[in-house]
């Protein structure tokens, strides 16, 4: 028989050890998927490794993942700040767009798009929109305890049919287009490309400047170290003077700001307008909870997940196009890498050990 | 176990030494971006025909690639980028949604072809648009609904409010006013393309406030499914032909037909002569009646020979040129004269007024969601 134990002490060996295993699972779970759906296994595995280096120029490849990896970081990150205090927030694609509308609406309030602080007042006003959205969950779980994963999760259809809306009725853009889309915004305002003909793009220093900073925050201060006492000890947060509503507040609105200032780069490097939410919305808020958990909520872990994520979901898309392998791949290892992370934790803080431990002895 | 390994190993090294070759032949590479997935039976499936049709065509001077539900917006930059990277010589982006998208990795990638359905950007040389005027099939609608009906109630389906839909609606309307003054439409906004559920939900609503024909401009066959179920209750197939799914209740259907211009497209790849073009073709390429078309009427059924006669020869007047679909005079929702007609023209033209439709026509209830 196998049964747990509880470490006395895990450390960073018995992390890496468990983080080895999920990947090599990981690992061998996608080549059998590969080898299933795909009538050249080998090629298809060979080029999900190595797209970068098979097209026509690896920097687009590069950047198309350093784009997929820069969204989904900073959502998850901020979502990280509740989830370690056992605070559910998972409408950030609500929040997402709510920045990007927040962003789109002070765009056609400043009036002078031209000006040098168009660009980050119009990134201010997305923080402030997700901010404000996620604060709505916040206040119903502090006033009603109201258990706010579904109230978190319910303003992500609210938001997106507002989204819908705005694009058909108020804000309605260009009458030739054949979807419902708002003008565009200013070349201005819109982030501008870094090296040519890749995704790269300023918007993505603002995001990374963004995870840096909370980063920091959570490692460094004494406000990273409350929620993670929050986590652990609820009672000893108590004792230590912090109040778990101001918890609940304070997780809300970080996470809600990073996800809005998402939602506001995306508006001003992807899309240059607001459209109707099935085709605006591109589920980051949803990935990111993934990786928040894929990365066991540290800031380390989380940007390396969504390198790893991103890196897989580009490769798809790759092998899609040239072996025809369908991309719903990428989500099959997504799925696989969550399960085998999760479980693999499990070692980190306890031991297998077998019930006969007689055997041991006589060897 | 170890001769799995080897043997993998050793084909992971031959795909190591091929790749770099396999790039290097000769045929044309064709690339399709779906919106849906193939097996929609509506829109995404009669692109897939089209592409088949390149297939058969051409044979093996050419490669095809098809990816199936990418999802409209920037998001379709990576699936454009990965066809445009993985040595495409040509690209079929088929969907409004993938406009901007598409004129972006165009930009990026001057050596290679892009064909964008119903849009109308083509910022660099290398991107053409092409749609099709459905709109010509809604008029044969229009007469056969007007001379069908019994309770004079015609429910109809839409999608999103966009040019492409109301000029439809229009169409309809217009010629179902000049054959039957009684009968009235209502349109019923389902802001999908593609939701079985949500279409059939739309249809029994109609059936149930007392419509005996259904009219939609979504792509699924569900609202023909509904129709069949009860007696008496008649409806349009839309996309592809829809006739299956209503033995008894069919009426005709609008069919996309991609395939001769995709045809042409390829084939001037392959000799060299594409250039940038902007293509709206109708139930004929020219609107005079030569050549096969992008619109196409498939099995009118249920109806008196007599109707179908006539359907018929609006059809060839409609393929000739003899008749426009919307002539004037064409009276908008308040009773105004349309600016076209005002000005002396004999009908609504193409730019701007088809374009950017953005009104309904006299005798349509209700407004457009704003």
């Amino acid at each position: 028989m196998i049964h747990l134990e509880l470490r006395q002490n895990s450390n960073w060996w018995t992390s890496l050890r468990s983080i080895t295993l999920a990947l090599l699972i990981t690992a061998a779970f996608s080549i059998a998927v590969l080898f299933l759906m795909s009538d050249k296994p080998a090629d298809a595995i060979w080029q999900m490794l190595t797209f970068p280096w098979q097209g026509r120029r690896m920097e687009v490849q590069f950047g198309l993942v350093l784009q997929q990896a820069a969204y989904l970081a900073v959502i998850a990150i901020g979502l990280s700040v509740g989830y370690r205090a056992n605070i559910w927030n998972i409408g950030a694609e609500g929040q997402f767009a709510f920045g990007s509308i927040g962003a789109y609406a002070a765009y056609l309030l400043i009036g002078s798009p031209d000006a040098a602080w168009a660009f980050p007042v119009l990134l201010l006003a997305g923080i402030i929109g997700g901010c404000l959205w996620a604060l709505i969950p916040a206040f119903l779980r502090v006033t009603c305890n109201t258990n706010e994963l579904l109230t978190s999760l319910m303003l992500v259809y609210v938001a997106s049919h507002l989204l819908t809306y705005l694009c058909i009725g108020p804000l309605k853009g260009d009458p030739k287009a054949g979807q419902a889309e708002t003008y565009p915004i200013a070349d201005s305002v819109q982030a501008s490309k870094l090296i040519s003909g890749t995704e790269l793009h300023t918007g993505l220093i603002v995001l990374l400047v963004a995870f840096v900073i909370l980063a920091a925050i959570l490692l460094f201060t004494l406000l990273g170290y409350r929620l993670k006492v929050a986590q652990h000890t609820p009672r000893a947060e108590r004792f230590a003077g912090f109040s778990p509503n101001n918890t609940v507040w304070l997780s809300f609105a970080i996470s809600g700001a990073m996800a809005g200032l998402a939602g506001a780069v995306y508006l001003t490097a992807e899309t240059g307008k607001l459209i109707q939410a099935e085709n605006y919305l591109e589920n980051f808020g949803f990935a990111a909870i993934i990786i928040a958990f894929l990365g066991r909520l540290h800031p380390l872990g989380i940007l390396l997940a969504a390198l790893m994520i991103s890196y897989v979901n580009v490769g798809a898309s790759y092998i899609q196009a040239s072996l025809q392998v369908d991309d719903s791949v990428a989500e099959l290892i997504e799925v696989v890498a969550l399960f085998a992370f999760l479980g693999c934790a499990v070692l980190d803080q306890y031991k297998v050990k077998f019930k006969r431990t007689t055997v041991r002895a006589a060897t | 176990m170890k001769k799995i390994l080897s043997a993998f190993t050793a084909s992971l090294l031959a795909a190591t030494l091929t790749t770099g070759i396999a790039q290097a032949d000769d045929k044309i590479k064709v690339g399709f971006v779906y919106v849906g997935p193939i097996g929609d039976l509506g829109w995404t499936y009669r692109h897939d025909i089209g592409r088949l049709a390149i297939e058969k065509e051409f044979g093996d001077k050419v490669e095809t690639t098809y990816l199936e539900n990418v999802p409209e917006g920037a998001e379709a930059v990576k699936s454009i980028t990965q066809l445009a990277e993985t040595g495409h010589d040509i690209i079929f982006t088929t969907s409004f949604g993938f406009m901007d998208p598409t004129n972006e990795v165009a930009a990026q990638y001057p050596d290679v072809k892009f064909e964008h359905a119903t849009g109308f950007k083509r910022e660099s040389d290398n991107v053409s648009t092409f749609s099709a005027r459905f709109y010509e099939g809604r008029v044969i609608q229009g007469l056969i609904a007007a001379k069908t009906t019994k309770t004079n109630k015609i429910g109809y389906i839409a999608s999103f409010p966009i040019p492409e839909v109301v000029r439809g609606i229009n169409a309809f309307q217009t010629e179902l006013a000049k054959h039957n003054p009684d009968a009235v439409v209502d349109v019923k906004w389902v802001f999908t393309w593609f939701d079985p559920a949500k279409e059939a939900e739309a249809a029994q609503a109609f059936i149930d406030a007392g419509a005996d024909i259904i009219v939609q401009h979504t792509d699924s066959p569900a609202a023909m499914a509904i129709a069949e179920k009860t007696d008496g209750i008649y409806a349009f197939g839309q996309a592809s032909n829809m006739s299956r799914f209503g033995e008894n209740s069919h009426l005709v259907s609008i069919v996309d037909n991609w395939d001769s211009y995709y045809v042409d497209r390829v084939a001037a790849v392959i000799d060299g002569s594409w250039s940038q073009t902007d293509t709206w073709w109708g139930l004929s390429k020219d609107g005079a009646g030569n050549g096969v078309g992008m619109v196409e009427m498939a099995d009118y059924g249920n109806i008196s020979e007599e109707l179908k006669a006539e359907a018929m020869a609006l059809e060839a007047a409609l393929r000739s040129g003899e008749r426009h679909a919307l002539p004037c005079p064409i009276y908008k929702q308040d009773g105004e004269l349309a600016e076209d007609c005002a000005a002396g023209e004999k009908h609504l033209k193409d730019f701007p007024t088809l374009v950017s439709m953005d009104w309904y026509v006299k005798g349509i209830e209700g407004s457009l969601p704003k």
